[in-house]
């Protein structure tokens, strides 16, 4: 008896849906990014590539324009004019609780935001950044992945940097690891990874770094991010970073844009959602 | 045979999940899919994995929107052939694996991601391992020996190796005495260890020959407590090659491919908890990848296939 009106209130839902995406897909995706050389929405050259190549992976039509500086586009962001938009930390500080970051330029090859870690001898009875005053680090190798990042992750997150002793290069994680235990220095800075790796046991009851603190673990904070705000779809996000960090090889002109507004960039890695935060743990 | 029976099992496990395409609230290519279906080598060699897959599907379907289904296979055939009969939408494999993907499938299949460590290597390598309480310290002791591969569809444990041996002026069939197929690392090394092999070829990753490498066939062995590392010497490597890569449907709709690339790009940074479960290196993360940086492999693998069968050519039919 009432399977009539209710097949007939399903399709009018069906159909509703499907009218309300048809909206979304006709909306254009705004994109505003300061300082890569935009004139108003006007975009030509590789920015025009950028802009062609989004709307056809988009499927819908794509604005790309320029703003006055970040905190613009960050106001643009935050009042719901733009959808995506290239900020620095400053700027992102207006809108953060709101965006996210999305996305960060990578700068070689072998060098990303590696998740990098600080490690004291536990006997040292230090547990805070703060008690790193004038301590004497070390590093485990000269690969920026190994050396420059880490300690730039560390002086973001607030370590006392400037008091530090001499860095000591010990190439390898063992003897880096050895180090710290023959006192040869009083704090290690190493990736993540490395610290997986000399930490890793065959018997889950024996904890081979036991005798040592990890009093800090991040990222180095991104000098500028894509940022969406964090109401966005996961698929949509999701959609547009799997659109962007393969740029370098499927779209070498828009990804000569985007290393303007991300610069420098020779490719694009995903970020975590504080990437532009100073001072996070 | 025995990838197909697997394919079959594979047929039989995704059945189940068509009636997910009948969802009435999915539009546009979410209904033209209906679902995302994921084939992945995940035996024993990788337990960690394979006890946290359900955080991944759940990661993925949040992501999609869409129902997920893994597919565990214990061999890369199984794998090969769902995909080509158009079964799954993603999977894992090697990159001798997705060599003969591509032989099978031609650019039906594209591969889109690999892991690449914290140090920003994405490649890894194929080496030979004896004992350390052998006599054998060079490639030249091995002459006549008994070695072991993996498996024919093994890029570290047969494809590269003997690519990289031959370039040395070597012909593995007539240098080593006698060799065979040991079915996996695990089952490799074990060999070795048990005396069945005077060397064997196993894969070593995260670092280089120079620096050692940190992870690998034996390392996860010895870590598992199943053999003692300094029981072994490695003795020859050769690589780095690219690491396994996600293998996509090319055919499927292109919101969904980018959706799939980004989310699982995403991963470490999103969720770094689920990534660390899943067996990911802490402080590693997902390099994007194209066809021509498996090019070498399928010119390898298509080579080496040619000169097992004379005349053949193709390393595979095109579907």
């Amino acid at each position: 008896m009432m399977r009539g009106p209710v097949l007939g209130g399903l399709a009018a839902l069906v159909l509703m849906g499907a009218a309300s995406q048809a909206q979304e897909a006709a909306k254009p995706f705004r994109v505003v990014v300061p300082g890569a050389g935009l004139s108003g929405c006007s975009a030509t050259g590789d920015a025009e590539a950028y802009r062609e190549h989004l709307e056809k992976r988009l499927s819908r039509p794509v604005s790309l324009c320029g703003a006055a500086d970040a905190v613009a586009a960050a106001t643009a962001l935050g009042a719901g004019e733009a959808d995506m938009v290239a900020l620095d930390p400053a700027a992102f500080e207006t809108v953060k609780g709101k965006a996210r970051a999305m996305l960060t330029g990578r700068i070689n090859a072998d060098t990303g935001r590696v998740v990098s870690v600080a490690l004291v001898m536990k006997r040292s009875g230090k547990t805070r950044l703060a008690d790193l005053q004038g301590v004497s680090p070390i590093v485990a190798g000269r690969a920026p992945a190994s050396k420059d990042v880490p300690m730039q992750a560390l002086a973001d997150a607030g370590a006392p940097v400037t008091s530090f002793k001499p860095l000591q290069l010990i190439e390898g994680d063992e003897p880096a690891f050895a180090a710290l235990r023959a006192g040869r220095g009083d704090l290690l800075v190493v990736t993540a990874s490395a610290r997986q790796r000399a930490c890793m046991s065959p018997d889950i009851k024996v904890d081979p770094c036991a005798d040592l603190t990890e009093i800090w673990r991040g990222r180095p904070v991104a000098s500028r991010a894509m940022v969406v705000a964090t109401n966005m779809p996961l698929a949509d996000r999701h959609q547009l970073v799997g659109i962007h960090i393969a740029l370098h090889f499927e779209a070498p002109k828009a990804m000569a844009f985007m290393a303007r507004a991300l610069p420098p960039a020779v490719a694009l890695d995903p970020a975590e959602a504080g990437a532009l935060l100073a001072g996070r743990r | 045979m025995f990838g197909r029976s697997i394919a079959l099992g594979a047929l039989l496990v995704l059945a189940a999940c068509d009636s997910a395409k009948d969802d009435s609230n999915l539009t546009g290519w979410r209904k033209e899919v209906g679902q995302i279906r994921i084939g992945a080598n995940i035996g024993e060699e990788n337990p960690t994995a394979l006890a946290r897959i359900q955080a991944y599907q759940d990661y993925i379907g949040r992501s999609t929107g869409l129902p997920v289904k893994v597919f565990k296979a214990a061999d890369y055939n199984g794998i090969i052939q769902a995909m080509a009969s158009g079964q799954l939408e993603l999977a894992t494999m090697g990159p001798a694996a997705y060599a003969n993907a591509r032989a099978q499938m031609g650019d039906k299949v594209e591969p889109i991601l690999t892991p690449r460590t914290a140090e920003g290597l994405s490649g890894y390598y194929s080496t030979i391992v004896v004992r350390a309480d052998s006599p054998y310290r060079t490639l030249e002791d091995l002459r006549d020996k008994t070695v072991g591969y993996v498996d024919f569809n093994s890029a570290s444990g047969y494809v590269y190796p003997r690519w990289a041996l031959k370039q040395q002026g070597i012909d593995p069939d007539t240098f080593f005495g006698k060799s065979a197929i040991s079915g996996g690392h695990i089952q490799g090394v074990l060999a070795l260890d048990n005396g069945q092999f005077d060397a064997v070829f196993v894969l070593a990753s995260g670092g280089t020959p120079e620096t050692g490498f940190s992870n690998g066939s034996i390392a996860t062995l010895a870590q598992r407590g199943l053999v003692k590392a300094e029981d072994f010497r490695m003795i020859w490597a050769a690589g780095p090659m690219a690491n396994s890569p996600y293998v996509i449907r090319n055919d499927r709709p292109q919101p969904m491919k980018d959706i799939l690339r980004g989310a699982i790009a995403s991963m470490p940074y999103d969720d770094p908890a689920v990534w660390v479960d899943m067996g990911m290196g802490e402080g590693s993360d997902m390099q994007p990848m194209q066809a021509a940086d498996y090019e070498e492999m399928v010119a390898m693998r298509n080579a080496e296939v040619s000169s097992r069968r004379p005349g053949a050519g193709s390393a595979g039919a095109q579907r």
